[in-house]
Formats: structure tokens, sequence, C-alpha cells
């Protein structure tokens, strides 16, 4: 952890929320991302990302310095992920959504750029019918490209979990994918 | 590579999602922050020596009690038992046969079932 980032989490722990702006600041694009991609609702990514910021100030005194910080607010944003999903119905995709998975399958455009609205397609189109467990490692291995090691120390399972969640994960895409013709 | 690698791998590559306007999420977040609890977490205190000799005692007393209940219990039984067996032997040495012996044993039983005023009836009829 760089010298900087240490002084700012010190100073949010001591109640100075100025500095904490900085800790939201920082890292609350990560979060998006992961919540978009799990949530697959740009609104509810955005209350997601709310919700994890308002944790992590709240226990910020109980953050263990020894562990990477980025890392931690991963872990607190994956629970609220897995939460979020276990209350709302199940993420089904819809009809434009496989529209959006054959553009971005056909372009070759190297420096291709995805909005929003078409990241949630795809994942919502690829990613349809995995248990929550298997997205979230899925979501964090593949799609953020986390190393395994830190995956396990978000989602708390060991490496032979993570491996078997993300093989099942990519074999239930590859079938998915195979079924829309994309094999 | 297959077109699933593909497609997975050029997820990968390209751009994460951005926020439409992160100032506005960030001031958002800044202003429904709640105060921080600065009051320490209480320890657990640990419980006073007198309620935990008391708690010791109290089970102690609760066991013994138990123990005194099932003990009197086992007594009584025993007696009753024994009692219950006594009255009802069968004496085997009335009679060869089993109809012999049965029927000597209601017999007896029929004798212990007489009345003080049969008793009395009979001791003058005696005399």
């Amino acid at each position: 952890m760089i010298q900087i980032e240490r002084d700012i989490i010190s100073r949010c722990q001591q109640g100075e929320k100025e500095a904490f702006r900085w800790v939201v600041q920082t890292h609350q694009r990560m979060i998006f991302s992961l919540a978009l991609k799990m949530l697959c609702d740009e609104e509810e990514a955005k209350d997601m990302v709310q919700e994890t910021f308002i944790r992590v100030w709240q226990s910020i005194r109980s953050y263990d310095p020894q562990k990477t910080f980025s890392t931690w607010i991963y872990t607190i944003a994956s629970r609220l992920c897995i939460d979020r999903l276990k209350r709302a119905n199940r993420i089904i995709a819809l009809p434009e959504d496989e529209l959006a998975l054959r553009r971005f399958a056909s372009d070759n455009d190297s420096q291709q750029t995805l909005e929003n609205k078409e990241w949630v397609s795809i994942v919502r189109m690829i990613a349809e019918g995995l248990s929550d467990k298997q997205r979230l490692v899925f979501t964090l291995c593949q799609l953020e490209g986390l190393p395994s090691s830190e995956v396990e120390q978000i989602t708390g399972l060991d490496a032979k979990q993570v491996k078997s969640n993300l093989y099942v994960a990519r074999q239930t895409i590859r079938k998915r994918l195979k079924e829309l013709g994309y094999e | 590579m297959n077109k699933t690698n593909d497609i997975l791998e050029k997820l990968k590559a390209v751009e994460q999602p951005v926020i439409d306007n992160p100032d506005a999420l960030t001031d958002l977040i800044m202003s429904n922050l709640p105060e921080q609890d600065v009051t320490k977490v209480e320890q657990p205190q640990k419980p006073h020596t007198m309620l935990v000799a008391l708690q010791v005692i109290s089970t102690m007393a609760a066991l013994w009690m138990i123990g005194l209940f099932f003990y009197t219990n086992y007594i009584e039984l025993g007696q009753n038992t024994q009692q219950s067996l006594y009255g009802q032997t069968i004496d085997l040495s009335q009679g060869s046969t089993l109809k012999d012996v049965y029927t000597s044993h209601l017999r007896a039983s029929q004798d212990k079932s007489i009345s003080y005023t049969q008793l009395k009836t009979m001791h003058y009829e005696k005399k």
C-alpha cells in the first residue's frame, strides 16, 4: 500500500469525511463496474456503490492495513451484490440482448468500447443461468480480470472452489453460446 | 481459439463500464454518510464471582435433588415388585398336573380375599 493511501485511510479512521472523498473518488468506478455486471441494472448498480461506501465508512476502523484496501472494498461490495441478487428476481436475458451480443462478437475492432447498456445486455445474455456464486467468481476473474488469489480473499472461497466455480460458469456460458450458434 | 474464448477475451480487453456523472455520485455518497460510531465496542464483562458460585451451587443442588428423586423411586419400586412377586407366587408343589397347580393357586387367592366378616362366621361355625 502506498504511503498516501495509508495516510488517507488513517485520517478516515479518525472520522475525517473529506479524506473519505478521495477513497470514494478512487474506488467508485471499480465498484460500479462490478455492481453493473453482477446486477445488470445501472440504477441498482449506483445504489449498490452508495451502499458499499456507506458500509466502508462505517467499518473503516476495523480495516486491517495488512490487507489490500481495494480487496477489502471488493469484499464488502461482493457481499452486498450477493445479498441483492438473493432478494431480486432471477436475471433473465431480453430479446434485444442477443442483438448487442451479436454486434459485439462480430466487431473486430481492437479499440472497441461498450456503453453501459451494452455491457448489461452482453452480461445478461452470457451469464444467464449461473448461480450467484458462479456469477460472482466469473465476474471477478473473467470480467474484472482479478488474480485468483485476490478472488479467494474477496469471496472467502479456497483455490479449488474458485477454480471449480469458474469452470462450471465457463462451461455453462460455452453451452449457452453454442445454443445461440457461436461455436 | 473458439468463439466463446474469443468473446470472453474481448470482454476482458474492452474498457470497463463508466459512471455517467461520477462527481454527482461522489457528492451523493458524501452527503449520505452517517456519523461514525466513535463509542468503543464494550467488551463483554466477566460474570461476577458470586454469581458463578451461586450457579455452581444451584446446579449441584438440582443434580442432588434429581438423584434423590430417582433413588427414592427405585427403592419404592423394588419394594412393590418384591411384594407383588411374593403375592403372586404359584406353588408348584400343589398337584401333579398344570390344572391342579392352577386350581390350587385360584383357591389360595380366594382364601386370601376372604373378608373379616367371613372369617368371623367361619370362626363361629367351627365353635
